[in-house]
């Protein structure tokens, strides 16, 4: 008997425009663990919340234990016995490690009165049978995360789940922590119970999963047992490579090299620390971009992606290394040399509460307040040119946030190109974009290369990277583990495979040295 | 959701319609309750203020007092900070005056009144921009530093004028009167309003024209509405957050010092009654624009003039009086709060479904 199946499940997010699921589905077996793949984006967690009750699909069905199931509605779904440890946890750090677990539905004395004795008992008891060294009345502020974690688990079997979704349950977890939730999961398999993962760690899928459904851009490609794969399989399958070619016939055309000219970004040995302390999010990360070539540096997420963002764009300072714009060091605030399109565009990328004008213009304050003072005319007009350029289908004093996404994206193409920056940073540039304006992003981001702008393109998109870098470099853990020309002399494209091994730690280069050797010589 | 990010000033007017048309109900019921002379203290309490010159100067002497602690409140509120401490920015910056124009000598005119007032700004920006650097360097909320730094120094003024600067001949524990040359000149005499009724629609005016049209108010409005996209920008705004502060405690201080010039020319315990928290109330029926204030401190002190008006005219007692303030006030404050609210949650609700995608 099957124990989860999710049928044409579509999902279009109206405000953003983002279709996060396209008629995908699900197929998960009683008493099994199984794993749900794919890059970011691809509609993993989104399809999952629909399971959950949190999200109303626009159409599809499901069904749990062959009864269907109510869509939308979280308690339906829970009385189905479906629960979720969502990425980011729920305790309250001042409750007791039993008082989180049985919150909302309490053993109670007099019907008013929460039963403190019974709820210790009862979750220690849970802890206890699945192997969970969780002491029940010791506040939760003082857990680990690894035990947060475990508390999270053990909520759900208070509450009877018997199909268990963990979103990402790894990301946040030391290696032996993950070894432990492993042995869990195990044990919950054995007790009867049902796993989904969410995951996009390959290793990990391959380790603990007993079957796989591969998600890509809202669809289900594939479900697979994992007993039929390997890394490199699976890695193609996730990144949508040659396994199904994307764009126009033969893939992508490889870009025509130019001589690229000075220096005009550069990284020597920066590192980043997180703020309470541990593994640094970029360890002595040296690069040179310059003018006129693009710079692609792929790699999974949670591997330092974010930080050399936040690190070339100048919103964080180095720890320890430099990070020169033009051979000066990147301080206080971004000027218009600096363009930069960040992953978030929502948040980061627009200021919602303001009007498009306002949008448009904030980066330019410079020319367009002219000894301090707002010229009007000048700010329409730079606006309405923007505006035309870009096609952006709204009008200059409409509010950010009566903006379709689409067009809150092209808004911030618009501002950031509009200048003549030497040095324009792309993060992730066609997340939650459709193919046409994917490829009209792509065209944008050429025409500035030619220009005469450097350009670093930082992308969990390995298609992307391979289809617009002239170098390539991969990052995996914080490190910059491979260097490698796209296209070069020979015009042959990377290996996709090749890449996809340097993304997940399969392979390092030790000549990385060597080329970061020559980009100080370079300088 | 939809819905309320549609409404945006529209919905602001028509809730405050609908709470006011509330609040003129609820004044009719308790005067009819309460006075055996219904129609008399009706009359009175709406039409009082315009029966003299007396009455309707008084009142627009005090709608600029309550535009000025509006605006200080409203400048904070740009930036999206709060500062609480406009009572004791407002009584330090009164005293400030009051010492600056004490020491100078009666001559000294237009110039002795531009000192008196930057004195009093210079006392409550003093304050504000202690808040501001307590946010800034320390991570002290601004809500809680500026109110309990307010509420203490309350003492110090109290001490200063029944101390230092107690008028040796007076029983009351008040400072002596400013020279009469620095003085603002009334306009109705012998009502309260003064010149410095222009002083305040000046510093709307300017208000206005800094958080609109310049580089400095939109890089500050900038930072309240999204601190993310303003660092993105290369705009600091964290600096802002603490500028913001210590110009609402100017503006504060320079309220202080007008009333002093202006109305009562000597700085007397307590004298502000709670001017600095009304002034918040004002701000929150005016909304984001500085211009708005005007109608916001005029309606506030129409109020006031009406309940004086009914107290000394008709056998309604002040604590009457009082609660049809208080049940005003907290309807039109709770109506703009809401909307304010409102506003702020569709924002929140927009940047979390397009994160998502």
């Amino acid at each position: 008997m099957p124990g989860v199946t999710m049928e044409g499940i579509r999902k279009l997010f109206p405000s953003s425009g983002a279709l996060a699921n396209d008629s995908a589905s699900l197929r998960v077996e009683d008493r099994e663990i199984h794993a749900l793949v794919g890059e970011n984006g691809a509609g993993k967690s989104t399809l999952m919340r629909v399971l959950c009750g949190l999200e109303r699909p626009d159409s599809g069905r499901v069904e749990v234990g062959g009864r269907a199931l109510r869509l939308g509605r979280p308690g339906a779904a829970a009385a189905l016995g479906i629960g979720m440890v969502q990425q980011h946890f729920t305790t309250i750090p001042g409750f007791s490690v039993a008082e989180n677990a049985v919150l909302g539905s309490e053993p109670r004395r007099a019907a008013f009165f929460l039963d403190r004795r019974r709820a210790e008992a009862e979750v220690s008891r849970l802890a206890e049978a699945h192997g969970f060294s969780l002491p029940a009345a010791a506040p939760a502020s003082s857990l680990s995360v690894g035990e947060r974690q475990q508390l999270e688990i053990v909520k759900l079997l208070y509450r009877r789940a018997d199909i268990l979704v963990l979103d990402e349950p790894t990301a946040v977890l030391a290696e032996q922590e993950i070894a432990s939730l492993f042995a869990t999961l195990r044990a919950l398999r054995e007790a009867g119970k049902t796993v989904i993962l969410i995951t996009h760690k390959v290793r990990e899928v391959l380790e603990i999963a007993d079957s796989v459904t591969v998600m890509r851009r809202g669809r289900s490609v594939a479900r697979l047992a994992s007993a039929e794969l390997d890394e490199a399989g699976l890695a193609c399958l996730m990144m949508g490579s040659s396994c199904e070619p994307e764009r126009g016939e033969g893939g992508p055309e490889p870009r025509r090299r130019r001589e690229p000219g000075p220096e005009v970004f550069a990284l020597r040995e920066a590192s980043l620390l997180p703020r309470g302390g541990g593994r640094p999010l970029l360890d002595r990360v040296s690069l040179s971009v310059r003018s006129g070539e693009i710079l692609g540096v792929c790699g999974v997420v949670g591997n330092g992606l974010g930080a050399l963002e936040d690190l070339a764009s100048g919103l964080a300072r180095p720890s320890s290394g430099e990070a020169l714009l033009e051979g000066r060091p990147l301080a206080g605030g971004r000027g218009p040399r600096l363009g930069y399109v960040p992953a978030d565009r929502m948040r980061r990328g627009a200021c919602l509460d303001a009007t498009l004008l306002e949008n448009l213009v904030a980066l330019d304050r410079g020319s367009l307040f002219p000894r301090g003072i707002l010229d009007r005319a000048g700010a329409a007009a730079f606006a309405r040119a923007a505006i035309e350029r870009f096609s952006i289908a709204a009008r200059p004093e409409q509010p950010m946030s009566s903006l379709s996404g689409g067009n809150v994206q092209k808004a911030v193409l618009a501002r950031e190109l509009a200048g003549d920056s030497a040095f324009i940073l792309f993060s992730n540039p066609s997340w939650g974009l459709d193919l046409a304006a994917t490829s009209f992003v792509h065209e944008r981001i050429r025409s500035a290369a030619e220009r005469g702008a450097g350009i670093l393109l930082v992308s969990a998109n390995l298609d992307e990277v391979l289809l617009l870098a002239d170098r390539v470099c991969a990052m995996y853990r914080g490190r910059i583990v491979c260097e490698l020309e796209n296209g070069g002399a020979s015009g042959e494209v990377l290996d996709r495979a090749l890449l996809g091994e340097y993304m997940l730690g399969l392979r390092e280069d030790r000549g990385t040295a060597a080329g970061e050797g020559r980009a100080h010589g370079g300088a | 959701m939809e819905g309320l990010r549609k409404g945006g000033f529209g919905s602001h007017l028509a809730s405050l319609a609908a709470a006011l048309l509330a609040s003129v109900g609820a004044a009719f019921l308790l005067l009819y309750a309460f006075s055996s002379s219904f129609g008399e203290a009706l009359g009175l309490f709406f039409l009082g203020p315009f029966q003299n010159a007396y009455y309707f100067g008084n009142m627009l002497g005090a709608a600029s007092g309550l535009a000025l602690a509006g605006l200080a409140a409203q400048f904070a509120f740009s930036a999206r900070t709060f500062n609480l401490g406009g009572e004791g920015q407002l009584y330090l910056g009164a005293i400030a005056a009051t010492a600056a124009c004490l020491a100078l000598p009666e001559e000294s005119g237009l110039l002795g009144k531009a000192i008196g007032l930057a004195a009093g700004s210079a006392a409550g920006a003093l304050l504000g921009a202690l808040s501001g650097f307590l946010r800034r360097r320390l991570g002290v909320d601004e809500l809680l530093s500026s109110f309990l730094l307010s509420s203490a120094l309350v003492y110090a003024g109290d001490f200063l004028v029944s101390g230092p600067l107690q008028d040796p001949a007076s029983n009351f524990q008040t400072s002596p009167a400013v020279p009469e040359g620095l003085r603002f000149a009334r306009l109705l005499p012998p009502s309260s309003l003064s010149t410095a009724a222009l002083l305040a629609l000046a510093a709307l005016a300017a208000a206005w024209f800094i958080l609109g049209r310049t580089r400095f108010g939109f890089e500050l409005r900038l930072s309240g509405k999204n601190a993310e996209f303003a660092r993105y920008c290369g705009i600091d705004a964290g600096r802002y957050a603490a500028a913001s502060l210590a110009i609402s405690g100017a503006l504060n201080g320079l309220a202080g010092a007008a009333l002093i010039l202006g109305t009562y020319n000597k700085a007397m315990k307590g004298f502000s009654a709670g001017l600095g928290w009304t002034g918040i109330a004002v701000a929150l029926v005016a909304g984001g624009s500085p211009l708005a204030l005007l109608p916001a401190a005029l309606f506030f002190a129409y109020l006031d003039a009406g309940a004086k008006a009914v107290m000394i005219g008709a056998d309604v007692t002040s604590e009457i009086v009082g609660v049809i303030q208080a049940i005003v006030f907290f309807l039109v404050t709770a109506r703009a709060l809401d909307s304010l609210v409102a506003r702020r949650a569709a924002a929140r609700a927009g940047r979390a479904a397009g994160g998502r995608g």
